[in-house]
């Protein structure tokens, strides 16, 4: 019988709540969980809102000291959203066979959090810099600065420190994938292990992705390059698909399922959210940072994902769209849906939550799919907000800034990249 | 039928030259790539030997000028290396449809230069550095820095500047990614997901990668002499020699190939990629796990392609010339093979292109591809001082001919991963 992957337990971090729960009540009540952004200073970055999670305390979710030390803070965040997907799928980690459990994690390259490392380098870069040539001076920080440096700096910079501390915690011996992308890494550890468990590498997996995208470095970059909100108003700044969007917003947070083989799922007695179905992935081949107007890549993911499920388009009942924001990127979105989707387009209700949670970065991906999966089980369409003025270039149905109950059997997830990476996810109910 | 999987085409940028012309007759000729580093003043370094790619000159890439400025150094390699490959590969791109294509690439963790990460460290802090007066010279970084310093877009550039529209995926494992490339890119290949997969991977010289792989005592202690630094599986072996490149191969599924008449270098025939520990600074590890992590890794790749270990003829071996890797290398080779280990002939063409890193597995793919065409081994240079440890047949210091069916290239990670690729003359 063909082996199927189902997702069995659901583990968020979101600046709308840490859990699924929290989360969720939020999602529905179309709340924004953009506010200023509390720890950097209006100083030093002349971004000042974002969604940052909120009370959150890294040592109620990590007990090792040392694990604490050599992460970031986006990688607590991984390793709480793996913690709360493991509590919610009641999964007994010490029955499982280690060598049958697998890690699949996105990241989006590391801890450029806080600079590589950065603040470990602080002092010994300092006592490299050369006032007369006004620039940092490797002879310099040959004789001064190494001396200085903190050994294991180089550790935490290390792009898969997530996955290596949440293999280690939960005995991982899998098969396993760190994934970098940039935003579309956590579908791509979602799509991937769904796909390890079907060829039968492996009977579970923890699958996902994380990211802080609320760094200086981050934030001064992308409001250079034009892709950020100068909204003053932070609940109101994204405003996917709405005629006066203006740019992304963006956040931090984790998401992480908990994905089984169905007969594994089934003799355990788990919980089971949904089946993972079909998953595309591809390359728009555009521009680093602009999107493929055609949106292409997206069309292309989208017939990827329906052929692998080996369903009609007709049969989506609700698309988590990637909805960043960006005049360009949702028109581009809108047209590849309707490209795939011809005349049920304007049948089908697209919300895109980025509106509440703002761009999680790699994250998104896995938090979008949780979201699909929680609107398929509650059977409420959580909406757009700050969608107030119709557009002609987006004139399809994407839920305006109210909750709606409708009936889901299949839902769609899609996200897109910096670089041009698009995916995307399809997951059904199982009766 | 099951599908096949082949390489048709190969593209080649290290220290030893920029096509892979200029990199065969280097590797057959014995040449080293090391040097004294002159991309920054090392002068108060504890290392000043590297292999650096000279002459290459990123304006003769193809695609836009303005998405080279967008580039670091490491995807105007990886482009360039894919430009060759696909060139090489005789591929009639309009004959394909750009989302057939699929791109498997290892990169390195973020990339930065140490004076961004001064700006950026600085900023961390709070102090002085604000993100509003761009104009404040020198504190400015540039705008795109945090786009330029990710992994996956060496990845990004490659479907951009060629056109690939297919499904991508980046890894970053350090030293086997490039590995897992090829070999993750191989399976993709086989389940159907698409026809033509292109994969590889690449590196540059990063200082203060330079400095945390020293501090941790891996890099060769060689001051004087260059081309003598890395002395793989020789008794004064001391370290590795860092070398940037890119090395790209494009896979293809057999009946595609063999329809269009394409030139085959080899046959994938197995991959196998594990960990073989739990820790971070492997160094910890006693020298039987060790051992046992390699053999484990390379029987599993042997069975996978169901062939029998003397079937292979070459092995083209990690060699990274740190004291304890060779050795372990040597050990799980003789634990695998048994008496015929004494038989193969091994060499390590690190000793000449350096460690490349996350391009090391793929340009060593390369030259295993090479091999079987011209039925000529490469040899391991510097090797003067018989270890008694690692007494196989390293294939010293000279080239050595011998018919090739079938090569094992072998990658060990700094870190406890293992990976390693059979490749089998076709025909």
């Amino acid at each position: 019988m063909k082996r199927r992957a189902v997702i069995t337990g659901l583990g968020m971090v979101t600046p709308l709540g840490i859990g699924k729960e929290e989360t969720w009540r939020n999602l529905i009540a179309g709340k924004s969980g953009i506010e200023k952004i509390s720890r950097l200073s209006p100083e030093e970055v002349s971004v000042t809102i974002g969604g940052e999670v909120k009370d959150f305390k890294a040592n109620h979710f990590i007990k090792d000291r040392k694990a604490l030390k050599l992460s970031f803070h986006s990688v607590h965040l991984a390793i709480a959203a793996a913690k709360l997907a493991v509590d919610d799928a009641e999964v007994k980690v010490e029955e499982i066979n280690p060598t049958r459990f697998g890690c699949f994690i996105g990241s989006g390259g590391g801890g450029y959090e806080d600079g590589p490392g950065f603040p470990d380098l602080v002092e010994p870069l300092q006592k490299s810099w050369s006032e007369e040539k006004g620039k940092f001076d490797p002879v310099k920080f040959g004789t001064n600065g190494i001396t200085s440096t903190y050994p294991l700096f180089l550790l935490k910079t290390l792009p898969n420190n997530a996955f290596y501390y949440i293999s280690l915690f939960y005995n991982i011996q899998g098969e396993n994938d760190n994934i970098i992308a940039s935003f579309t890494g956590g579908s791509q550890a979602i799509g991937d292990a769904a796909r390890a468990i079907i060829r039968g590498a492996t009977d579970i997996a923890i699958a996902g992705g994380y990211d802080s995208l609320l760094l200086p470095a981050t934030l001064f970059s992308f409001n250079h390059l034009k892709l950020l909100s100068k909204n003053p108003n932070p609940e109101k700044a994204c405003r996917p698909f709405d005629a006066n969007r203006d740019g992304m917003v963006l956040s931090e947070g984790a998401g992480m399922v908990i994905i089984e083989e169905i007969s594994y799922a089934t003799k355990r007695g788990a919980h089971i959210y949904a089946e993972i179905l079909g998953y595309g992935n591809s390359s728009s081949a555009h521009h680093l940072y602009e999107p493929c107007p055609s949106g292409s890549g997206i069309n292309i993911a989208l017939k990827k994902g329906l052929n692998d499920a080996g369903i009609e388009p007709s049969a989506i009942d609700y698309i988590n769209a990637d909805g960043i924001g960006t005049t360009l990127s949702d028109r581009a979105e809108t047209y590849a849906i309707k490209n795939v989707f011809g005349s049920d387009a304007y049948q089908i209700p697209i919300s895109s939550t980025k509106s509440m949670m703002g761009h999680l970065g790699t994250g998104a991906g896995a938090a979008e799919l949780m979201i699909c999966t929680l609107a398929m089980q509650e059977n409420v369409l959580p909406p757009t907000i700050n969608y107030e003025i119709p557009e002609p270039d987006c004139d399809l149905d994407y839920v305006p800034n109210q909750a709606r109950s409708e009936e889901i059997h299949t839902a769609l997830s899609i996200n897109q990249g910096l670089g041009g990476q698009c995916t995307c996810l399809i997951i059904r109910k199982v009766s | 039928m099951p599908r096949r999987v082949v390489i048709t085409g190969l593209g080649l940028i290290s220290p030893l030259g920029l096509t892979l012309e200029d990199n065969w007759s280097s590797l057959i000729k014995g040449v080293s790539g090391a040097d004294f580093i002159s991309s920054f003043d090392c002068s108060s370094w504890k290392v000043k030997i590297a292999a650096e790619i000279k002459n290459f000159d990123p304006c003769c890439l193809p695609g836009k000028k303005k998405s080279i400025k967008l580039m670091n150094r490491d995807s105007q390699l990886a482009v360039a290396a894919t430009h060759s490959a696909l060139e090489d590969s005789r591929l009639n791109r309009n004959e394909i449809e750009p989302s057939a294509i699929g791109i498997a690439f290892g990169a390195f963790g973020i990339q930065y230069m140490l004076e961004d990460a001064y700006i950026v460290a600085y900023s961390a802090t709070g102090r002085k550095i604000t993100w509003i007066n761009e104009s404040e010279e020198p504190k400015c970084l540039n705008p795109i820095w945090p786009l330029t310093i990710l992994p996956n877009m060496s990845l990004c550039h490659i479907a951009i500047a060629h056109n690939i529209q297919g499904p991508n995926i980046a890894f970053c494992s350090l030293a086997t990614s490039g590995a897992q490339a090829i070999g993750e890119a191989f399976k993709l290949i086989k389940c159907g997901e698409a026809d033509i997969f292109i994969a590889g991977g690449c590196s540059t010289l990063n200082p203060s990668y330079i400095f945390s792989l020293c501090s941790s005592g891996l890099l060769s202690d060689e001051k004087s002499n260059p081309s003598a630094a890395c002395r793989p599986f020789d008794k004064k072996r001391s370290g590795f020699v860092m070398g940037e490149g890119a090395a790209v191969v494009i896979l293809e599924e057999l009946s595609h190939a063999l329809r269009r008449d394409a030139p085959v270098y080899g046959e994938v025939i197995g991959y196998c990629s594990s960990l073989q520990g739990n820790t971070l600074l492997s160094e910890k590890q006693s020298f039987e796990t060790r051992v046992e992590g390699v053999a484990i890794c390379l029987k599993e790749a042997i069975n996978q392609a169901g062939i029998n270990p003397k079937d292979i003829d070459y092995i083209n071996a990690d060699g990274k010339a740190t004291f304890i890797s060779d050795w372990v290398e040597t050990e799980a080779i003789k634990k695998v093979f048994g008496s015929y280990a004494y038989q193969l002939s091994i060499s390590s063409t690190k000793s000449m292109m350096g460690h490349l890193l996350c391009a090391s597995a793929p340009a060593e793919i390369v030259v295993g591809a090479l091999a079987i065409r011209e039925g000529v081994i490469p040899p391991t240079i510097n090797y003067q001082h018989p270890d008694p440890c690692c007494n196989l047949d390293y294939t010293p210091n000279h080239f050595k001919k011998r018919e090739v069916t079938v090569v094992l290239s072998h990658t060990i990670g700094l870190s406890g991963e293992n990976a390693a690729l059979l490749l089998r003359r076709f025909s």
